[in-house]
């Protein structure tokens, strides 16, 4: 028996099929991983390399003008034309076979319908290709991250590729290790490994000594994350690149940067009872506020890509259906936005102040003392 | 008389052709192996080709495929004194082992029957799903050019010593079997024409006293490992160029680009570097990132060698990062082999099936 278990043990290990990083990324997935919608390309593998990169820009005889990183098309262009565009668009005509819809964070994570933005690309175009306000989505006060910006940001600040070789999703998300439920990676990793971002302990909103609340989904029942302990810190996360200031061509002004350390921003430190920032509501105020010291996530009030709201504000939050806010001035929609967290406040009219200007004492992000 | 004379001319030239077994060369062993004088033997010797095809040029008894084909092995058999590399195998099922270069029998039309799984040098055995080789590069050269395609015989190419050749003479141009370069079933380094190049590879035109050079293992990969192997030169010439031997020296790569130039066309800096156009070839493989991973030879993935490396202390089993190149071969095979795109690993299919070759070099893409 002794002998049979040596064996085993010493022969185990080959029986586990290691998957790497790819393999377990959301392209590399055999199940639901790329697989382009291209004929001579039916009876590769899904996940395999050739989806996105053509060895010799050359398939079964049918060739093209070759590309940078083999890709089967342009890297970026502007907002409304990038390679992961080709994919990450309306499932109708996306490159990718039986593409899903690819809806916004409020509609994935905070409850909200299903509905316009419906996919990546479309999210991304609250702005034209010369950052301008476009409508979309039956809104003409969106807004979204403008990717030139931050093709600029990512290549003047840490020297990202040489020329026009820069692709600004890849800002945010590494496609060969991005994960379903963690997409992100961090671009100041991108010169190390340029691991995805969220999947370790030490990488999640528990790993802070105060307390990440997810907000509500559904109101007194699911949440954002059901699992606490399970979301991502996404703080450190959009930080990376805002604990800078970036600059705006949208508002033609570098945006104030995000304090975090050492200052008293109120979403994302020391937001303790002690603040007059009113009474909290639900989940929150199962707390005792008096005492607790919460840390809310980037997320929790705002989309990543584009949103219909001013400043990527979403328009469901914990819980809340919150409309859309075309402005700093927008008081009606800023009290329901605001008041999906806090059932009371001061000078609500003062919560968001213009960007670029650090003088409003009652900003959601603390933006006095500005560099 | 007449008898006394006879065996005085078999004496005399038996001990000519006794001297010369004992030359370094390719091939060994009697010359009725593989040369008939007057194409009139009685019986007819089965392996030779059926009479009404001879003679042959060079007294041959049969032609490139007759010698390096076999119904039973698949790499390698006993001829007299000299081992003969199986190039075809005609057996029914598909061969479970096969040399460097793979073999022809996924491509033979009644064998394998996939034009994607080898260059197709049978006669009349066109590509039923490409006109012209992937990554085309010579603009016209004739009718049937071996630029165009192996099946069948080139005309009109304006080489006289060209026209009517097709099939394994559309690549290996100049076959030396009595070179003087190393002893059968032996390893050596081939340089020169002299020798015939490495496996009788070279050049016309620009690419005239240019052929490839590389370490010739002895059993041609029948048995093979990290310290058993063919070793290739490679040279990372200008990336912006279709290459040749003019533009790559004698280099593998620079002979794959006499038909697939246009592949070469891999970036937009003639020194290469990230984003690249096209999969390097004869490009270093960096020291850095997930290459560094690759720091002992795979011969699944095999590199190519700069100028400075010893091709004549034979093989080396270590991957020299930084100086050794991806090359052509380090995905493909030149002949067949069982996998599309003549793919040295079953790549289509992976993930999920097939080899995750890519990862010799691309440790993190798994």
């Amino acid at each position: 028996m002794l002998f049979y278990i040596i064996i085993l043990l010493t022969f185990l290990p080959l029986f586990n099929v290691h998957a790497g990083d790819y393999l377990d990324s959301a392209h590399g997935n055999t199940t639901y991983g790329v697989k382009r919608n291209e004929t001579n390309l039916q009876d590769y593998a899904r996940g395999n390399c050739a989806h996105c990169h053509e060895q010799h820009a050359s398939i079964n005889g049918v060739s093209h003008d070759p590309r940078k990183y083999l890709l089967f098309g342009g890297l970026f262009t502007n907002q409304s034309t990038a390679f992961c565009f080709k994919c990450h668009k309306d499932p109708s005509i996306s490159k990718q076979t039986s593409m899903p819809y690819q809806y916004s964070y409020s509609v994935i994570h905070g409850g909200e319908s299903p509905g316009c933005p419906d996919d990546i690309k479309e999210a991304f175009r609250f702005l034209d290709d010369s950052a301008n306000p476009r409508t979309n989505c039956n809104s003409n006060s969106g807004s979204a991250h403008f990717l030139e910006d931050i093709k600029d940001f990512i290549k003047n600040k840490w020297g990202w590729g040489p020329g026009r070789t820069v692709n600004p999703c890849s800002g945010c998300h590494n496609p060969h290790k991005a994960k379903k439920d963690y997409p992100c990676s961090k671009p100041t990793d991108h010169e190390n490994t340029w691991e995805v971002w969220g999947d370790e302990t030490d990488e999640r909103m528990s790993s802070w000594s105060e307390v990440y609340q997810p907000p509500y989904k559904v109101p007194d029942s699911d949440f954002e994350w059901q699992d606490a302990a399970s979301a991502p810190d996404y703080v450190t996360f959009c930080l990376d690149c805002h604990e800078n200031e970036v600059y705006s061509t949208r508002y033609n002004v570098n945006l104030d940067a995000i304090w975090l350390h050492g200052r008293s921003d109120y979403h994302l430190q020391d937001h303790d009872g002690s603040h007059s920032q009113g009474k909290l509501r639900k989940p929150y105020s199962n707390y005792d506020t008096s005492t607790t010291n919460f840390i809310v996530m980037c997320t929790d009030c705002h989309e990543p890509h584009g949103s219909k709201s001013y400043m990527l504000l979403r328009t469901r939050v914990n819980g809340t259906d919150v409309g859309v806010i075309t402005n700093y001035d927008d008081d009606t929609n800023i009290i329901t936005f605001c008041g999906a967290c806090h059932k009371s406040f001061h000078n609500p009219g003062g919560c968001l102040g213009p960007p670029g200007v650090g003088a409003n004492n009652w900003g959601c992000h603390n933006h006095d003392h500005i560099l | 008389m007449y008898v006394k004379k006879k065996i005085s001319c078999y004496i005399i030239i038996l001990f000519i052709f006794a001297n010369y077994s004992y030359v370094l060369a390719r091939v060994t062993g009697v010359c009725s192996n593989c040369h008939t004088m007057h194409a009139s033997q009685t019986p007819w010797p089965s392996y030779w080709e059926p009479q009404s095809q001879l003679p042959r040029e060079y007294l041959l008894v049969t032609d490139c495929i007759g010698c390096h084909s076999h119904n039973q092995s698949s790499t390698y058999y006993t001829l007299g004194e000299c081992k003969v590399p199986v190039v075809f195998y005609t057996g029914s099922s598909a061969p479970t082992q096969y040399l460097a270069g793979g073999n022809f029998w996924w491509v033979k039309d009644g064998l394998g029957s996939d034009d994607t799984k080898g260059h197709n040098v049978f006669l009349n055995e066109g590509d039923d799903n490409l006109s012209v080789a992937p990554g085309y590069n010579i603009s016209s050269c004739g009718t049937n050019c071996c630029h165009n395609n192996l099946h069948l015989p080139a005309q009109n190419t304006g080489f006289s010593e060209l026209d009517g050749k097709y099939g394994c003479q559309g690549c290996h141009l100049n076959p030396k079997h009595h070179a003087d370069d190393h002893e059968n079933f032996t390893g050596g380094y081939v340089n020169n024409a002299s020798q015939g190049w490495y496996r009788f590879l070279s050049g016309h035109m620009s690419g005239i006293n240019h052929g490839v050079e590389g370490y010739e293992d002895g059993d041609w990969q029948a048995s093979v490992s990290a310290s058993d192997h063919n070793e290739y030169l490679g040279y990372a010439g200008d990336f912006t160029l279709q290459g040749g031997f003019s533009t790559l020296g004698n280099t593998i790569t620079a002979f794959c680009t006499g038909c697939h130039g246009l592949f070469h066309e891999q970036n937009t800096e003639s020194g290469g570097g990230s984003p690249w156009l096209r999969h390097p070839s004869d490009a270093v493989i960096p020291n850095a990132g997930e290459y560094a991973n690759y720091t002992i030879y795979n011969p699944l993935a095999p590199v190519a060698r700069p100028s400075s490396f010893n091709f004549s202390n034979g093989p080396s089993s270590e991957i020299n990062l930084g100086q050794d190149m991806v090359m052509c071969l380090s995905c493909h095979r030149a002949h067949g082999s069982p996998y599309s795109k003549i793919m040295r690993w079953d790549y289509k299919n992976w993930p999920g099936g097939g080899t995750k070759g890519c990862n010799v070099c691309h440790t993190t893409k798994d």
